[in-house]
């Protein structure tokens, strides 16, 4: 079933169906185009929709009640189309002046005339009519930037389409892309609105007054046209409001991507105590990259696409990137379940310690840094320092605050307990127990003061398994501990505090004991959070401790 | 090498030089110069026309008037100008001696 209908061509009226119709008008649409350039390119078209209407005249008169899509085909074999002309008749003739022809919307293409590489440059210039050398400058600049340039290079390389037709030259040349050309095209949306509504309301009226049985196929028609574009101008505003958000999510995801290469100098001495052989370790950064860096890669393509209206990439473009993107998350979830799997088991080993009775009621639990006589670690100048000194990795030893101390109250003795225990996770319970039983920790006594060093070192080659040593210190009815202080290494850059509890740091015995016997954490040294050594915690037996543990130092993140 | 690009090289260089013979024969509308073209045998697309008559036209080498039609819309006839009986001559010219030329070539 087709509509047919009457089309005024060269003067006369010709009942066509709209599909030839449509046909007709996209091919004299492509004439028009064709020879736009030429001087009486006009009056060539017409002369041609003269002769078309001639023999559209003729077939009528064979007794065809319209004009068909075939007989529109017909038309154009004979005539001709623009590029078969062009064989036809030899190239144009040079242009008038094109300054004063309409230049078509203006995109952006790689210029395959004025290329070094790719001719992301030469089609760069054109697009904002400067000379291409500068963009080349800005990307030969922007690769001492830690090769960003060569990323961005790459990615236009890809998103950009190649102008390979001269149409496609000229509109890399074409009408200047601006606000005001977009705020043109939204208010040419607009008034088509105004004047839909306009014409909808005289309809409206004219069925209400006269109560005439009208065809209310016009109304609907121009309701249906209103609400297209409505949906024209809010398809343009969702578009923006998508390209808005893809930007903002290639910010995010490069800044994520450039925290974690950037704090690289902490991760990469510590990975080969998480992944101490060869595998893991090494997928760690390929993996990272490929998750993070495929989801930028991609979202540019689409935005710059979006910017310069090119059409649909390569499908294959995308399956490359998609694939890429499930081997970077394979890699990664394959590296957590690595993870997962060698903190599974969670084994402790008791330490015996002999604690002499103080003498007093008092008993005075003190943390003895790593600096301090007793420790022979070399000099701390020598230590990869990180995270706020409280993660060291020195030549040989891996240093955390691993010592946790929890003093409880216990009425049923009548005399001081300590409790030392070992812990550490492994794969197997015999991992664990290896791991635990290579932890040694050496408390000393001066009669009332209990010393306990804050760290305990890991030593190189052992893996990281969250090991550490819980203390526990039971205290009798009518007696007391005090924990001074909170473990951490001393930071004499660091420091902006009072004077007098600068001192207390470095000489934890000056400072006025805490007066709680239970909760015994200072907060006084405001980069070591007071957290870790609640005396009340309650040990977990899970594995992911370790790894909250990790990640809270990692952020310095203080959890509930 | 494609042969059908090099036949319609051929053609395209007589095509100005076919268009003012049929014309300098007496007024014509386009759709008559086709057919006579046609008739001769020279296939051309009616497309390629137009844009040479006017090129022609704007040259000054051809002038036109309407005349009615009896069916459908008037048409325009084309006629020579004294320019165009010039130019004309000149291609006659080259064409004697072009045909001479590729005559001796390709007779053996």
């Amino acid at each position: 079933m087709k509509k047919i209908i009457n089309v005024h061509l060269a003067g006369l009226l010709i009942p066509m169906e709209d599909t030839a119709y449509d046909l007709l008008k996209s091919y004299i649409e492509s004439l028009q185009r064709y020879f736009a350039q030429e001087v009486g390119g006009d009056e060539i078209v017409s002369d041609i929709e003269n002769r078309i209407g001639e023999l559209f005249q003729e077939r009528l008169k064979k007794g065809n009640h319209c004009i068909t899509d075939a007989d529109v085909q017909a038309v154009i074999a004979a005539m001709g189309r623009p590029e078969e002309l062009g064989e036809e008749a030899g190239s144009l003739p040079p242009t008038a002046a094109p300054a004063d022809t309409i230049r078509p919307r203006k995109r952006l293409y790689r210029d395959p005339d004025d290329k070094i590489l790719g001719g992301v440059c030469g089609g760069l210039g054109a697009y904002f009519d400067v000379d291409p050398v500068i963009f080349r400058l800005i990307f030969a600049l922007l690769l001492f930037g830690a090769g960003t340039g060569v990323l961005l290079y790459l990615v236009l390389w890809i998103a950009v389409p190649k102008a390979r037709t001269a149409a496609e030259k000229l509109e890399m040349r074409g009408e200047r892309v601006d606000l005001q050309n977009i705020t043109q095209a939204v208010k040419e949306e607009l008034s088509g609105v105004k004047n839909k509504a306009q014409d909808l309301g005289k309809e409206a009226a004219d069925v209400f007054s006269t109560r005439k049985k009208k065809d209310d196929s016009d109304l609907g028609d121009a309701l249906r046209e209103i609400f297209l574009a409505i949906f024209r101008v809010l398809g343009w505003v969702i578009r923006l409001l998508l390209i808005f958000v893809g930007i903002l999510l290639i910010f995010i995801l490069g800044v994520v991507l450039i925290a974690l290469i950037s704090s690289s100098a902490f991760i990469l001495p510590f990975k080969m105590y998480i992944w101490p052989g060869f595998w893991p370790g090494s997928l760690f950064w390929p993996a990272i990259i490929l998750v993070l860096g495929v989801p930028i890669v991609a979202l540019m393509i689409y935005v710059i696409r979006n910017l310069t209206g090119a059409g649909r990439a390569h499908p294959a473009l995308g399956y490359t990137l998609a694939i890429l993107w499930v081997l970077g998350l394979v890699g990664c979830l394959w590296l957590a379940c690595d993870i997962g799997h060698h903190f599974q088991v969670k084994r402790s080993v008791p330490q015996t310690f002999s604690l002499q009775q103080p003498r007093g009621n008092t008993l005075y639990v003190k943390w003895a840094t790593v600096d301090d006589r007793h420790f022979s670690y070399g000099s701390i100048r020598e230590w990869n320092v990180l995270l706020h000194h409280r993660v060291i990795v020195g030549r040989d030893s891996l240093f955390y605050p691993n010592v946790k101390v929890h003093i409880i109250p216990a009425p049923a003795l009548d005399s001081f307990r300590i409790q030392v225990n070992r812990v550490a996770s492994g794969a197997t319970s015999e991992e664990a127990f290896a791991y635990a039983r290579q932890l040694s920790i050496s408390l000393w006594q001066e009669d009332s003061v209990l010393w306990i060093p804050e760290m305990v070192p890991i030593p190189a080659g052992t893996p990281f398994r969250y090991q550490h040593i819980e203390i526990e210190i039971f205290v009798p009815n009518d007696k007391q501990a005090f924990l001074m202080g909170s473990p951490g290494f001393d930071e004499p850059d660091w420091n902006d505090e009072a004077p007098d509890t600068d001192a207390a740091i470095t000489h934890p015995s000056s400072s006025t004991p805490s007066q709680s016997a239970v909760s015994s954490s200072f907060s006084w040294k405001r980069w070591a959070p007071h957290w870790s050594h609640q005396a009340d915690s309650v040990a977990s037996t899970q594995w992911m401790d370790g790894l909250f543990y990790l990640f809270f130092s990692l952020f310095n993140i203080q959890p509930k | 090498m494609n042969l059908d690009n090099t036949q319609s090289q051929m053609r395209k260089g007589i095509l100005e030089f076919c268009i003012l013979a049929i014309i300098r024969r007496g007024e014509a509308y386009p759709s008559e110069i086709i057919e006579q073209m046609k008739a001769a045998g020279l296939h051309v697309l009616e497309g390629t026309l137009y844009p040479l008559l006017t090129r022609l036209k704007n040259a000054g080498l051809l002038k036109y008037r309407w005349i009615e039609s009896p069916s459908g819309p008037p048409r325009k006839y084309f006629s020579m100008t004294p320019e165009g009986e010039a130019f004309y001559q000149q291609l006659a010219e080259t064409w004697r001696e072009l045909v001479e030329a590729v005559d001796t070539l390709t007779k053996s």
